[in-house]
């Protein structure tokens, strides 16, 4: 199939007074259509910065320093600013962040600021533009659009807010939405009612997702692909049920183990050590202070990310050489895993 | 502190009585170092501070010596600035004025804003009735424009150096009253000044020894700015008669008296005095830019 | 509808303010050190005139009673006698409040027309050379006195060039002011087709406008400038980018109209600079209005027309903050009423 997206070896840093923080440093990654992508990883590990790259939001002392964004065949990174403000932003790819009341403008009604994304994009008149506005506020199940519309933003709640900006996302029909930690810092309920709309529009639209979290839980029981993010990097790649049943990077596997446990009583394993500060980022392998495995090699050389059968991609020394192996599980946790993990 | 901790700081090198001071001091210092505006308006009022301290130093001739035979001379090798009607120096004067000038800035800026922030912290710790008649009392004084109101209080009062540090203190006051209450009414939800209560402290001590301290930054670059409106006004005052009384030297006074003479030519009565309010209002603006930088938090990457 | 009554609301507010404001008024004349009667009689009266005066004006009753006394007399409109202009001074500020108004709100105009979109092409073109000029020009308005600034105006454009005219006076003393409709000089000039008159009186007016417009052109300057840069790295403005809006529409729709907010709430605040600054600029430029009356007072030690012109200021202060505030609650949809 086809590939709607497809990132190369995409590098962005910010230039600070003294330093440089190399927040996405080398990522590459792809996304077919109508697919649903997770971006997982902990704060500080890039995951914003690199979709802010995709549509080329990056503000200074950020820059794209190098890399592609292949985009339905195009280079998104060498076209025109004004090209990418008039065909992409909005219309071919959206875009939907966390803090929905702070993304509204707050002085104009809400139906207006609906209505021109659309009208600014398809050069419609503002009746139609109005009624599409319509049509997509009952698609994202807003009670009585009409009374909404002409809303202000601060009397909307976060859940409200946030379905407006759905609806302003799809509502030029994009071929790909990436939202950017949608539910952070909405009420647990109301965070539950966005992903079930955000799933339940997926088989509506036609558009691939992007769904940006550090929240696991949430990626699997909406996305079907996975990405995992450290550090400016990706590390580990794949379906989701494999990814959750047999990780095979150590990140993904700590990260996995860190997430408390019915079963267990709750019981969770931290990740020793913490995040590293991207304007100094670890020799070798990111991963390689707070790792289990770490061997020599890990501390001198950066792993790459290779591929393995099924789509699967890992950058780690254990497995490298190995790709033979056919995601062979980190073999001293094997059957520990394999008792606790019934999937 | 130990020899270790201070190893462990990474401070080996520095003076050793700056260890801690020189930590807090480095971020200020290297904004000022770094923008070359910045660091010309502290040094404008560091030369401030020094002539007025320095000022009998630094003059040439006597500010009050009157001396008919060289009235209104254009500025010479002799009389830097030239001489006024009355045939005093008046590059001399304007040294002397401002040593009155800093005196008044400092004097009445000292006084708004210990009685307006003492005041406005209480108000906004204890709340309650007394804060409410406070709040009316500063909204009261605020809705007279302030140089009207200083003018008035001044006309009540009479002219004078002391009267006009009350008057320029008084406008000035109810602007630290509403900073420091507001400061307060936010930080005294905050979790250390719970932390602070369940520890026993006292309400004056919570207030002044832990939440002020943190309010304080805001409040400095407001400090910065008064300065440089309460030379602004007691000039202004002076100018009009209101202010100190001759034949004391200050810069607006000079600026009155020298006046009617500009229109026969004789500019330098009026430039240089002017040219000194300026400077110095320039180099407290620039500092205050400058530091509102240093405190936002926006710009420190 | 609702907004009848949030209006009458913020009136009745205002009341204690004003009340607040008659009380401070009251005090500088009778309370503070200093011979209150002299403050009324001047000092050139015998004692005979003083002890009538005296018992006349209530002085030998107790002050909350002479508050009240005075407060009446106010809002009858009696102000006092101005016995250096031999006038009530309600007279003397019907006469002049008109001019200084005039000045105060022509240079207000000036302020904003020249502040705001320097300031807004400030902060959108951070960094080139309109940024740094505009950051020039406002930190040195506002560092400037305006009583020397004026006078530096009068020595160049007067003195040097004679391209302005002598400063005396509203209009050219040779032509013949227009008949008073409103007193103040621009309009009645207009209203009579005096042309000669109106082309006058401009001329007359430019140097005080500009000398107390410059400040208030530095402070605009900087606020927008802050204000927009502030908008400009919002999230709704990231947002709007986001969405492909054109740059244009961003900037000049969604983040002009947030940062001006802040702008308005100024506008209370320039007019009582402006009203403030006039009797600096009136005295300096010979103009005939309330800031010199007040310094003629001050000069004659005729205190009741000093006190008067407070009081007054002080309530045309409070009025227009008044309007400022409820223009800003019709503007800001956030704020309800």
């Amino acid at each position: 199939m086809e590939r709607l997206l497809e990132v190369k070896e995409l590098q962005t840093y910010f230039f600070l007074r003294n330093d440089i923080a190399k927040a996405v440093d080398g990522v590459s990654f792809w996304m077919t259509p109508g697919e649903m992508v997770g971006l997982v990883g902990e704060s500080g590990s890039g995951k914003s910065v690199t979709v802010l790259s995709v549509l080329r939001l990056i503000q200074p002392p950020g820059r794209i320093v190098s890399g592609e964004v292949i985009f339905q065949g195009r280079d998104l990174l060498r076209l025109p600013e004004a090209e990418i403000n008039r065909t992409i932003r909005g219309q071919a790819i959206s875009m939907v962040f966390q803090n929905p009341s702070s993304c509204l403008n707050p002085v104009l009604k809400v139906g207006t600021q609906i209505s021109r994304v659309y009208s600014v994009h398809k050069k419609s008149s503002a009746g139609e533009a109005r009624d599409r506005a319509l049509e997509f506020l009952r698609l994202v199940q807003i009670p009585d659009p009409g009374r909404v519309m002409e809303r202000y933003p601060h009397q909307l709640s976060g859940g409200m807010s946030q379905r407006v900006m759905i609806a302003m996302a799809l509502i030029c029909e994009p071929a790909l939405v990436i939202a950017d930690e949608p539910t952070t810092g909405l009420d647990v309920t109301v965070q539950g009612q966005i992903l079930d709309l955000m799933r339940d529009l997926r088989h509506k639209t036609q558009a691939a997702q992007l769904l940006i979290t550090h929240d696991l839980g949430v990626v699997a029981e909406t996305c079907d692909r996975v990405l995992i993010m450290y550090c400016g990097k990706i590390v580990e790649v794949g379906e989701v049920g494999e990814i959750y049943s047999e990780p095979l990077h150590p990140y993904t596997d700590a990260l996995l183990r860190s997430v408390p446990d019915v079963r267990k009583d709750f019981r969770t394993t931290t990740i020793p050590g913490s995040v590293p500060d991207p304007r100094d980022p670890p020799s070798g392998c990111r991963f390689h202070p707070r790792c289990k495995h770490c061997m020599d090699v890990c501390r001198l050389e950066e792993p790459l990310l290779i591929s393995c059968q099924n789509g699967r991609q890992v950058a780690c020394h254990l497995l490298e050489g190995d790709s033979t192996r056919q995601n062979q599980p980190i073999s001293s946790q094997g059957e520990e895993r394999g008792r606790d993990r019934t999937f | 502190m130990t020899v270790v901790d201070d190893v462990a700081l990474g401070d080996a090198g520095r003076p050793w009585w700056g260890a801690r001071l020189w930590k807090r001091v480095e971020y200020p210092a290297y904004i000022i170092r770094r923008n070359p505006v910045t660091l010309f308006g502290f040094a404008v009022v560091v030369l401030f501070v020094i002539v007025g301290l320095a000022a009998p130093l630094l003059a040439t001739h006597d500010p009050t010596a009157v001396s008919p035979a060289d009235a209104l001379k254009s500025p010479s090798r002799e009389f830097w600035f030239g001489t006024d009607q009355y045939g005093r120096d008046v590059y001399s004067r304007v040294i002397h004025a401002t040593r009155v000038d800093l005196f008044i800035a400092l004097s009445s800026v000292g006084l708004a804003f210990t009685i307006g922030t003492v005041l406005g912290a209480l108000a906004g710790y204890y709340g309650g009735a007394t804060d409410m008649l406070l709040m009316r009392i500063v909204d009261v004084i605020m809705a007279f424009p302030p140089f009207i109101l200083a003018m008035g209080t001044a006309a009540a009062l009479g002219a004078g150096m002391a009267n006009i540090i009350y008057v320029v203190a008084l406008i000035q006051a109810p602007i630290y009253v509403r900073l420091a209450r507001g400061e307060i009414l936010s930080a005294k939800e905050r979790a250390y000044a719970d932390a602070a209560r369940c520890l026993g402290n006292s309400g004056p001590r919570i207030i002044f020894g832990h939440l002020l301290p943190n309010c304080i930054p805001p409040i400095l670059v407001q400090v910065a700015v008064n300065l440089s409106w309460a030379i602004l006004n007691a000039a202004g005052l002076s100018f009009i008669g209101l202010g100190v009384r001759p034949p004391t030297a200050e810069w607006g006074l000079m600026i009155n008296e020298g006046m009617s003479f500009m229109l026969s030519g004789q500019l330098w009565l009026v430039l240089f005095p002017g040219m000194a309010i300026f400077i110095t209002i320039l180099g407290f603006n620039l500092l205050a830019d400058g530091l509102r930088d240093v405190f936002d938090p926006r710009l420190r990457w | 509808m609702r907004l009848l009554v949030y209006i009458t609301k913020r009136l009745l507010l205002v009341i204690p303010t004003l009340i607040g404001v008659s009380f401070v008024c009251f005090a500088l004349v009778r309370v503070l050190p200093g011979n209150p009667v002299y403050f009324i009689v001047g000092p050139y009266a015998t004692e005979e005139e003083i002890a009538k005066v005296k018992t006349e004006l209530g002085f030998d009753r107790p002050i909350p009673e002479q508050y009240l006394i005075y407060l009446d007399n106010v809002l009858h409109g009696d102000l006092g006698y101005a016995w250096h202009t031999s006038q009530p001074v309600a007279d003397d500020i019907k006469q002049r409040l008109p001019l200084t108004i005039e000045l105060a709100t022509i240079s207000l105009i000036i302020t904003l027309i020249v502040a705001v979109p320097l300031g807004v092409i400030s902060a959108v073109q951070r960094g080139s050379w309109v940024d740094n000029i505009a950051r020039v020009v406002a930190v040195v308005g506002v560092s400037m006195p305006m009583f020397w600034s004026g006078l530096l105006l009068i020595y160049m454009f007067f003195y040097k060039l004679d391209w302005a005219p002598p400063p005396m006076g509203a209009i050219d003393l040779l032509i013949e002011a227009p008949p008073r409709v409103t007193g103040m000089i621009l309009l009645d000039s207009l209203i009579s087709g005096n042309w000669e008159a109106f082309g006058s009186a401009i001329s007359h007016l430019v140097l005080p406008a500009i000398t107390l417009a410059l400040p208030m052109i530095g402070s605009i300057t900087r606020m927008t400038r802050s204000s927009m840069a502030e908008v400009l790295h919002s999230d709704y403005v990231r947002t709007a980018t986001a969405f492909g809006l054109p740059r244009r529409t961003v900037i000049y729709r969604d983040a002009l109209q947030n940062a001006l907010l802040p702008v308005v709430t100024m506008i209370g605040v320039l007019y009582g600079f402006a009203l403030g600054g006039a009797v600096l600029v009136e005295m300096i430029f010979g103009l005939t209005g309330m800031g010199s009356y007040s310094f003629g007072s001050i000069m004659n030690l005729d205190y009741a027309g000093v006190q008067g012109v407070v009081l007054l200021v002080a309530i045309i202060f409070v009025i227009i903050n008044l309007l400022v505030d409820i223009t800003y609650a019709i503007i800001d949809p956030r704020i309800s009423y």
